[in-house]
């Protein structure tokens, strides 16, 4: 198995919007390092290693300051440190420190800290990291939540406690933890912890309330929010589209549900695009002129995407029935796309449930087990179609065997007629008492009959 | 092996797989051995509309669930659109399990079921998509409302050939390249003492254009629904 580095050291610039900003970046700072990677918007991490007869690592970070101000970055944190979550907690902290306190400033187990530099000393990152608050942690934020309820501040609190502790209140995300914590941290290029999702607004030059200009603003933004998930390596799950409006305190504010996580920007302006036109009157303009549009990521996931193969033929792009699904639920509504769902309840139209699809990869984890194969039967069962709302009709019966169906088109003989099925129910709130009944006319038409209160309805048919 | 060489081998895949058909396979199985031996190609053609016409009770709707249900067992994506929102769903129920991906799309407007099919023919993520007709009326004789307009049906067609997928329809399609009829076939009734009773299998007939016409057995229904195979481990009423 290959070592991770000793050394790492990670470097923290001004954000930039731009994905190709973010490559100059890395491009630039392979004047310290050959190893570089990219872990996140503005944010590289670098391989320490091998200065110890060219300066040390101050004369590392001095180079990688320079080399990041000629290519037009400021640099806003280098931390150098055993494992990448010291180094990342070094940067951080002197991103936060910066222009204060950060010469006068000492914690365990720090070498040197100048110029916006920390350098955490070899084999010293625990006692580093100890007086810490957790927020330096990359812990979930549901876990961080957890922990400040329990009463841990600082990064020292978790790291002396007993990990069995940890691993039986959160599981691997607690042993993760608390291998953090003290430390331990075998992976030196993983992504930094996303503290700020991305977001864009843009003021227009005057009040709108026709959708073009919406739409222009509406694409400039989504070009930077997209260009933002790329550098975070992530996708969006959910968005929030919000117009400030003229005269009105409280913004107008739509969600965006994607149906698998996305950061293609055509399909999220198609989404948006939908949006937007549902808010539209009949004279294609909005009720109040809009002064502000605002973009929000509210949530991510990581891209979940399969490679597709150029050699085969048959390969279907699953994020291209993503696309289809969302715009047919922007279109027509979250419920327009189903899933078969049936309740375990008498009555036959409740029994004959939907689940609206909200997102592909849940419905696929979701997705029940098999439960009978349908095809591979030598005779296949029938199916039935449900109408809406039953419909009335007149039967005639005799001597209680019913005879003749009459509806709107004219009668209908009856040669069989399979009956009858009692069920009642619901007595508390909704209740019914029918009698069903499976009816086959000279036509060879299969009906699901039923008779309630003495009137008869067409319920279904079997087809 | 130098990088000219690469490049060269690479071209050459590259045009091979430009000269290949763009539909997996080329035909779409029915699920049924008996209709598609009847079938000129053996099968459903990808790439092409096809019309699945029938009267109510004729074993349509019961015919394509087993042609979705054994795509979606090769690993593909279905579509079904249900704008008469008829569809029971314990009976579609098993569909979900599987390699491929089912889904049901039920617009509440009727009238945007074309607009559903043409958008998802386009994604190229769906190896059939199936719209049925309207059903809901009072009449029992009439089981569409209109057929597809010839533009619609261009326009569908050309999706479909594009996506190499097969769009299959219970709606008249004036421009079908197969048309698929269903009918009915008689049911004898079984007497008992007590009267006459369904019997346990019921025909219907398929016939394809001038190919000829199989009978094909399907199970009456079973009573009552809720005590269906699929349902039995719930619990269910008594009667």
């Amino acid at each position: 198995m290959k070592a991770a580095p000793s050394r790492v050291a990670t470097v923290l610039t001004e954000r930039s919007a731009e994905p190709p900003a973010d490559a100059r970046l890395a491009t630039a700072l392979l004047a310290g390092s050959p190893r570089v990677a990219r872990v996140g918007p503005g944010a590289c991490r670098v391989d320490a290693r091998g200065w110890e007869r060219c300066g040390g690592e101050m004369a590392l970070t001095r180079a990688l300051g320079k080399g990041a101000a000629e290519a037009g970055f400021t640099v806003s944190g280098i931390g150098v440190g055993d494992v990448a979550v010291v180094a990342d907690a070094a940067a951080l902290l002197i991103r936060k420190l910066r222009g204060r306190e950060e010469g006068a400033m000492t914690l365990p187990g720090m070498a040197a800290a100048q110029d916006g530099t920390i350098i955490v000393a070899p084999r010293a990152g625990a006692a580093f990291l100890a007086p810490l608050p957790l927020s330096f942690l990359p812990l979930p934020e549901e876990m961080r939540e957890i922990l400040r309820a329990l009463g841990f501040r600082r990064i020292g609190d978790l790291a002396t406690r007993d990990r069995s502790e940890l691993e039986s209140r959160f599981g691997p995300a607690g042993v993760r933890a608390h291998r953090l914590s003290r430390a331990e941290d075998d992976r030196a290029f993983w992504p930094l912890e996303v503290d700020d999702l991305p977001q864009a607004s843009l003021e227009l030059d005057g009040p709108a309330d026709a959708l073009e200009p919406l739409l222009f603003v509406l694409r400039h933004l989504l070009h930077r929010i997209c260009a933002d998930l790329l550098n975070l390596g992530q996708c969006a799950t959910r968005l929030s589209l919000e117009l400030r409006l003229e005269g009105r305190h409280t913004p107008r504010r739509a969600r965006i549900l994607p149906a698998r996580p996305t950061r293609r920007e055509n399909l999220l302006y198609d989404l948006c695009r939908a949006s937007l036109e549902r808010a539209v009157g009949r004279e294609g303009l909005l009720d109040s002129p809009v002064l502000e549009v605002t973009l929000r990521v509210e949530r991510v996931a990581a891209p979940g995407t399969r490679q597709g193969d150029l050699f085969t033929s048959d390969w279907r792009d699953p994020m291209a029935a993503a696309a289809a699904l969302s715009r047919l639920r922007a279109r027509l509504g979250d419920d327009v796309v189903a899933w078969p769902h049936p309740r375990a309840v008498h009555r036959p139209e409740a029994r004959s449930r939907w689940r609206p699809v909200s997102s592909v990869e849940t419905a696929e984890e979701d997705r029940p087990r098999s439960v009978h194969p349908v095809s591979g039967k030598s005779v296949l069962d029938s199916v039935l179609h449900l109408l809406p709302e039953p419909v009335e009709v007149e039967v005639r019966t005799v001597e209680g065997c019913l005879v003749e169906l009459r509806d709107s088109s004219g009668p209908h003989p009856l040669i069989v007629a399979e009956g009858p099925e009692r069920i009642s129910g619901e007595w508390w709130k909704n209740p019914y008492r029918r009698e069903y009944y499976r009816a086959c006319t000279r036509a060879g038409e299969l009906l699901w009959l039923f008779r309630e209160r003495l009137r008869w309805w067409l319920h279904g048919y079997w087809d | 092996m130098r990088h000219s060489a690469i490049l060269l081998e690479l071209e050459r895949r590259i045009e091979r797989i430009e000269a290949r058909p763009r539909s997996p396979g080329g035909i779409v199985s029915t699920g049924v051995s008996a209709l598609d031996d009847l079938l000129p190609e053996g099968g459903l053609p990808r790439g092409q509309v096809v019309e699945w016409a029938g009267p109510r009770s004729s074993g349509k709707t019961t015919l394509l669930r087993a042609t979705l249900a054994g795509l979606r067992a090769t690993g593909e994506s279905v579509a079904l659109i249900d704008p008469a929102r008829t569809l029971y769903s314990p009976d579609w129920d098993a569909l979900i399990a599987g390699e491929g991906r089912f889904w049901v799309i039920r617009p509440v407007d009727p009238t945007e079921a074309a607009w559903c099919a043409d958008l998802i023919l386009r994604s190229g993520a769906f190896g059939a998509v199936a719209l049925l007709a309207i059903a809901c009326g009072i009449s029992l004789r009439h089981d569409d409302d209109f057929p597809l307009r010839h533009g619609v049906t261009i326009r569908l067609q050309r999706l479909a050939e594009e996506a190499g997928a097969v769009f299959i329809t219970s709606k008249r399609v004036p421009l079908a390249a197969l048309r698929l009829s269903f009918r009915a076939g008689r049911i004898e009734p079984v007497q008992e003492v007590f009267g006459p009773f369904l019997p346990p299998v019921r025909p219907v007939w398929v016939s394809v254009g001038k190919h000829g016409a199989v009978e094909v057995p399907l199970l009456c229904p079973v009573s009552p629904p809720w005590n269906r195979e699929s349902m039995r481990d719930r619990k269910g009423p008594s009667t």
